[in-house]
């Protein structure tokens, strides 16, 4: 039996553990403390880089490597943006790692400011995240009235500010450049990149956006070391990952185990599949390609996932049960990517609005086998990465994979020119 | 100009504070949004163009960020917005027939009851899948929302019943089974 292993959500049993004397009386501040008064920024890089901690968001990238990229020689002012927009279909782990532990997330930000010479930090905090934004507002006075925050931290030459920032509802702005629009007061439209944030980011400055469990990981690598860290995961992910898991599951929730572990481990954390039964599961939140039972056995890391046939994404499996449509549960996703596409690029703007309407026809008998491959054929033009950012490539995954492994469901809608669950349900 | 202002003097206030934490004005702007919609219930054409003065902005700009994101209403909702989760997970464990309900208790989506105190809507990912049928009331966290917890929701929210009260009732269970047997 797999065992979960606390690390990011450490604090999640202790009693208020939102509150700052719980976290100091926890060991909270103590890796600040450590990288101001014993260690030089570029150690604290070097250290974070030796973990093998990589982000968290989605793309994997080296925490240490992307705070590395910071140019040491620029002039201008550097900033660190939390993004904790959280918004991927079946995520919920930074929302939980917010309103429990707030003060970690502060404290990694500091980390990372102390490591870029950044004066200014941002949370930019989901809108509909009422008591993360309201846990985060206290937790931040919390670290002003201690001097964690402000002028001459911990009577140190190190001064950090901290705001906390809102989104008002669009799933774009958890990819990082439209999350810098917005933050700059503008539509949540991507940017082209070259330039990268790291460089031309916040007010055309250098940015480092990191996401909130990778903020609150580095903090706890600063204080325990990056062998420490690497006692956990593999190789090349070393570490622990939140997981988060639903749908048909006997007890959905928020699991953290060491990169690694199997799907099917962690489905066994959460109770296991219903008595619904599993017809397909999506490993890392629905924008990954959806996967068949018999991939069950595939790890939660970032080279296991690929492996599989599908990525580790947001790490946040979504268990479809057998009595799902398959049809349906994608329509239903396709309606969701044509709402959230910002419409910037036409390979997205268009894909996913032609996307949803076949799947609709589909769906509901409207369809023939020429539909079908229309389908296919404005999925393969939608992906291969021809557009600013991955949305159009988050679209495809779930429509592609779900053609590969349950093509049979399609054709059925086709020759029957219905649905055949919504039948079933007629009939009984 | 000033005796027609919608918003009040201390929105006025707390927008100098607001503006003042960042290094560039414009970030605001969304912050303000908030604020403002905060205190007048949705961002019309006044809000729009009173925000923009704070600002320096034209109506059409601000009115261009506010009609990106889904959460700046440009009419105005019920006293109590339900919005309902209809994504994956949500759908997997009865979405939709909690949609039904909320339509037969509410009316369509987006419209608002005659009284003015309700109107709902289906939203994209909450991130409480956990508690699949997620749902929030003026963005207050509920959980395992079925069909029949839905239905007394809308008459214990047109009732007048407190929504402290109504959301720790809701709140106490602890399972999508609990929920059901209610």
């Amino acid at each position: 039996m797999a065992e979960e292993t606390l690390v990011v959500l450490k604090r999640r049993e202790m009693s208020e553990p939102w509150s700052f004397q719980t976290f100091v009386d926890s060991g909270g501040y103590q890796a600040i403390r450590k990288a101001v008064t014993e260690m030089t920024p570029e150690e604290v890089i070097k250290l974070v880089q030796d973990s093998g901690l990589r982000g968290r968001g989605g793309a994997g990238m080296g925490t240490g490597l992307k705070w590395s990229l910071i140019p040491k020689d620029s002039p201008k002012a550097r900033y660190v943006v939390c993004n904790g927009d959280e918004g991927e279909p079946g995520a919920f782990h930074d929302r939980e790692l917010m309103e429990t532990d707030p003060h970690a997330l502060i404290e990694g930000m500091l980390c990372a400011a102390y490591a870029i010479g950044a004066r200014h930090c941002f949370i930019y905090c989901r809108g509909e995240f009422i008591l993360a934004r309201d846990r985060l507002a206290k937790a931040i006075q919390e670290a002003y009235d201690n001097n964690y925050l402000g002028e001459n931290i911990m009577g140190t030459t190190f001064s950090c500010d901290m705001v906390l920032h809102r989104g008002a509802g669009a799933y774009i702005c958890g990819e990082e450049t439209a999350l810098l629009e917005s933050l700059e007061g503008y539509r949540g439209m991507p940017r082209p990149r070259p330039p990268f944030p790291v460089t031309e980011g916040l007010y055309a400055s250098p940015t480092v956006v990191n996401n909130v469990q990778s903020l609150q990981a580095a903090g706890q690598v600063i204080l325990n070391g990056a062998e420490w860290y690497r006692r956990w995961g593999t190789e090349k992910s070393p570490g622990t990952l939140v997981c988060s898991v639903s749908g048909a599951v006997n007890n959905p929730r928020n699991v953290e185990v060491p990169l690694g572990t199997s799907v099917a481990d962690v489905l066994e954390l959460c109770g296991g599949v219903d008595d619904r039964g599993l017809k397909a599961f999506a490993p890392g939140g629905w924008s990954t390609p959806m996967l068949p039972p018999d991939k069950l056995d595939a790890t939660m890391d970032y080279e296991g996932m690929v492996a599989a046939g599908s990525v580790l994404g947001a790490s946040s499996i979504i268990a479809v049960p057998n009595d799902m449509c398959i049809v349906r549960a994608v329509w239903r996703g396709s309606k969701f990517y044509s709402h959230e596409s910002c419409g910037k690029c036409t390979p997205c703007r268009e894909g996913t609005y032609w996307v949803e309407r076949i799947l609709e026809d589909i769906e509901h008998g409207r369809a023939d086998e020429r539909d079908l491959e229309r389908l296919e054929a404005v999925n393969n033009g939608m992906s291969g990465f021809k557009s600013l950012c991955a949305l159009a490539e988050f679209a495809a995954g779930p429509v592609g994979s779900s053609i590969v492994h349950f093509r049979e469901e399609y054709e059925e809608h086709i020759r029957l020119k219905a649905c055949p669950h919504q039948m079933q349900a007629v009939a009984s | 100009m000033t005796d027609t202002r919608v918003l009040s003097e201390d929105f006025y206030t707390r927008a100098k504070q607001i503006v003042a934490r960042y290094p560039v004005a414009r970030s605001a702007l969304i912050m303000l949004l908030h604020d403002a919609q905060d205190e007048v219930g949705y961002v019309d054409d006044d809000v729009i163009r009173e925000v923009g003065s704070v600002l320096g902005l034209t109506p059409a700009d601000v009115e261009g960020v506010a009609t990106f994101y889904t959460m700046f209403k440009r009419r105005h909702p019920g006293k109590f917005l339900i919005s309902l989760c209809t994504n994956m997970s949500c759908t997997i464990n009865g979405a939709d027939e909690t949609a039904a309900a909320l339509r037969d208790a509410v009316g369509p989506e987006h419209e608002t009851t005659s009284d003015g105190v309700c109107s709902w809507e289906s939203v994209e990912c909450l991130a409480t899948c956990h508690w699949a049928v997620a749902a929030q009331v003026n963005y207050l966290d509920i959980p395992y929302l079925t069909p029949d917890r839905a239905t007394k929701l809308v008459s214990d929210l047109k009732a007048g019943r407190d929504l402290d009260e109504i959301l720790s009732e809701l709140r106490a269970a602890k399972s999508l089974q609990e929920a059901k047997s209610g």
